[in-house]
């Protein structure tokens, strides 16, 4: 971003939120217009969430049966997986279950073998690294896509809007707001009732002029009023734009619904990002270390991919405008926070349950700007041979996981080597992951993730990219 | 290079080490906390909740609504104080809840069922308002004791005293002036926020 004598005060704080790769600017909202202009190339931002740990071998990274008839996966489809190619000559293995997502397969690219952490397993470490890039958490990189970048014509009142919970400790996150449709649309009512919230008036001007000067200090009341004030310059242009973007939306599902308010909210300018938290009817044995829970994988799979596949097509059918559709201006991620383990050391193949593996992921992106239909990185494992690296034994000595294969960047495709020792820079780490979000969004390079404590940025998968 | 990009480079350059700690923030009180503190200082009977100016008896207001004003939560791992950092949400609920409370309690003149006893022997002479006997510190003072106790300093009282008894609300009916300074007490970060 170059300054020069018209820069405007909005890129200037821009400039200094860049470079100091913080988020919190204690004043920020005289950058507001109480008018929003749809932009000419929006973009916006949907994360997907299953909470508890996925078990990836019954979407895009299967086994074939013959690794369970050797015991060393469990498979509780009794079926053999089929070939999912990717359009740049990636391939993986894939269970039926995820037939619904056929349609939608130039929409989005998979992401296999992506390492998380060679030691901490933890669900909210894994959500912690996953979401600010430390295990002990920190700044979530969400209100990035809203608050830096040069692509952004307008920074949204709101970072995000969440439906559900991240097990996660975050610190930059009180414009991310946990809201549903039905709640948007009491508050749209009761706003309509309500006299306006008219800064002007002497009476609100008077409290706001109060909360400033309390938030004048440096402790954590001073803090607390100051974000007040902010959020006082805020509320009469999220009630403007709320009044116009709460509808009656006809989705019969509480994504459906959620995906519809998303839209609005995007189009009038309330909120760059979402995040949608898929919780409830199967979904709680998600993290399933016993048997009976991981019994219940292929249903809990089934019920995750109709769902998404909804979430795709409530994006795709849903307009953004006369050209574009939701999903042509949105890039959509979907993750958990980590994979499982093949089987539980101790149990039989056909009776066992899964631990935490933060060796593997697999994440999907989509929409705009990402390039589809493509199947990036792999895991090894991948035969009942189990040939797998001294770098992977010495992180898994029960040999239970699979890991993550060593990436090669510059042709962005998996390497069959086998290292001796583990090298974070040589994998698709979730920072590379991250990092690649964050060009598609225009996050400067200081702020992107290293894969080692203090390295350099980690490298971006620019294959990826459109 | 320019001044202005002299100048971010000088802020940048400061505000890192400053940058590497959040800030710690007093958050809201919450719903449930503040609904009790107008309850107990200000109401005839516990029995009167500020939700119903906000959707209470709506099927989202407990799990959605009050979610956003400020409660204790469990993440699943993690049991902690949730959507309590003000923002421009939380603060437009506020401003409905009190908007709507607030018009309740300048009816205090004419419809004495909404508060208690107390309260409105001690805001009674303000029913007087805008009469110059009316427009009065010590009037102004019990109004704001009620309400606030003393949870604030003495220069909040001082500020909104001196705004009320200013030319902005010199001939202004008295449920106006009851309205709008009962208002600004209960918008106060004294009020609303955990110290």
């Amino acid at each position: 971003m170059e300054l020069d004598s018209n820069t405007s005060r909005r890129d200037f704080v821009r400039m200094l939120v860049a470079g100091i790769g913080a988020l919190y600017i204690p004043r920020w909202s005289w950058a507001f217009s109480n008018v929003h202009k749809p932009e000419a190339d929006p973009h916006f931002f949907l994360q997907i969430f299953v909470q508890g740990g996925l078990d990836p071998s019954y979407f895009f990274d299967a086994r074939p049966l013959e690794m369970t008839a050797a015991g060393k996966i469990q498979n509780y489809t009794g079926e053999d997986p089929q070939v999912w190619k990717g359009a740049n000559g990636g391939q993986c293995l894939a269970t039926k279950i995820m037939d619904p997502l056929l349609p939608f397969k130039d929409k989005f690219s998979i992401l296999n073998g992506v390492v998380m952490s060679s030691s901490l397993d933890g669900h909210d470490q894994c959500e912690n690294l996953m979401l600010t890039g430390d295990a002990f958490g920190g700044e979530s990189f969400v209100p990035s896509f809203n608050r830096v970048g040069s692509q952004r014509k307008e920074e949204m009142p709101l970072d995000a809007i969440q439906s559900g919970t991240l097990f996660a400790n975050l610190n930059n996150v009180s414009r991310i707001i946990p809201l549903s449709s039905a709640s948007a649309a009491i508050i749209a009512e009761k706003l309509k009732k309500s006299k306006p919230f008219d800064l002007k008036s002497p009476l609100l001007n008077f409290l706001h002029a109060r909360m400033e000067k309390n938030g004048g200090g440096k402790g954590r009341f001073s803090n607390g009023s100051l974000a007040m004030a902010e959020g006082f310059e805020t509320s009469p242009i999220i009630s403007e734009r709320l009044l116009k973007a709460s509808g009656d939306f006809k989705a019969t599902t509480e994504e459906g619904k959620f995906v519809e308010m998303l839209g609005s909210f995007f189009l009038n300018g309330i909120t760059r990002c979402g995040i949608l938290s898929l919780a409830g009817n199967d979904l709680s044995n998600v993290d399933c270390h016993d048997a009976a829970s991981a019994k219940k994988m292929p249903a809990m799979a089934k019920e995750v991919v109709t769902r998404v596949s909804n979430i795709f097509k409530g994006l795709q059918d849903t307009p953004y405008d006369a050209n574009r559709s939701l999903l042509d201006v949105t890039t959509v991620m979907f993750a958990s926070e980590f994979s499982r383990t093949m089987r539980i050391t101790g149990s039989k193949i056909d009776e066992t349950g899964t631990n935490h593996n933060a060796l593997n992921n697999s994440i999907w992106l989509g929409g705009k700007g990402i390039r589809g239909g493509c199947v990036f990185g792999a895991s090894d494992g991948t035969d009942a041979k189990m040939e797998l690296s001294a770098a992977h034994k010495a992180v898994d000595s029960e040999m239970v996981k699979i890991m993550g294969k060593p990436f090669d960047f510059t042709n962005g495709i998996p390497k069959d080597d086998l290292p001796a020792t583990y090298d974070a820079t040589h994998y698709l780490n979730i920072a590379s992951v991250m990092n690649t979000l964050f060009t598609s969004f225009d996050v400067p390079t200081a702020m992107h993730r290293s894969a080692t404590r203090n390295g350099a940025p980690a490298p971006i998968l620019k294959q990826l990219l459109i | 290079m320019k001044p202005l990009k002299l100048m971010a480079l000088g802020l940048l350059v400061s505000s890192v080490a400053a940058a590497e700690v959040a800030a710690p923030m007093a958050g809201f009180r919450g719903f449930v906390e503040t609904d009790q503190t107008v309850n107990q200082r200000l109401l005839r009977s516990p029995k009167t909740s500020l939700g119903t100016y906000v959707g209470e008896g709506t099927k989202d207001f407990d799990t959605a609504l009050l979610e956003l004003m400020g409660v204790y939560k469990s993440t699943g791992l993690t049991t902690g104080y949730q959507n309590a950092q003000p923002n421009g949400v939380n603060l437009l609920l506020w401003y409905l809840v009190f908007s709507g409370f607030s018009e309740d309690f300048g009816k205090l003149c004419e419809d004495s069922s909404l508060l208690n006893d107390e309260t409105l022997t001690l805001a009674k002479p303000l029913c007087a308002w805008p009469a110059a006997s009316a427009r009065t510190e010590e009037n102004l003072e019990a109004l704001w004791l009620q309400v606030m106790r003393y949870d604030a300093p003495i220069e909040e009282y001082q500020a909104w005293r001196d705004f009320f008894l200013g030319p902005e609300f010199e001939k202004v009916s008295h449920q106006e002036l009851l309205q709008s300074a009962s208002f600004a007490i209960f918008m106060n970060p004294y009020f609303l926020l955990r110290k």
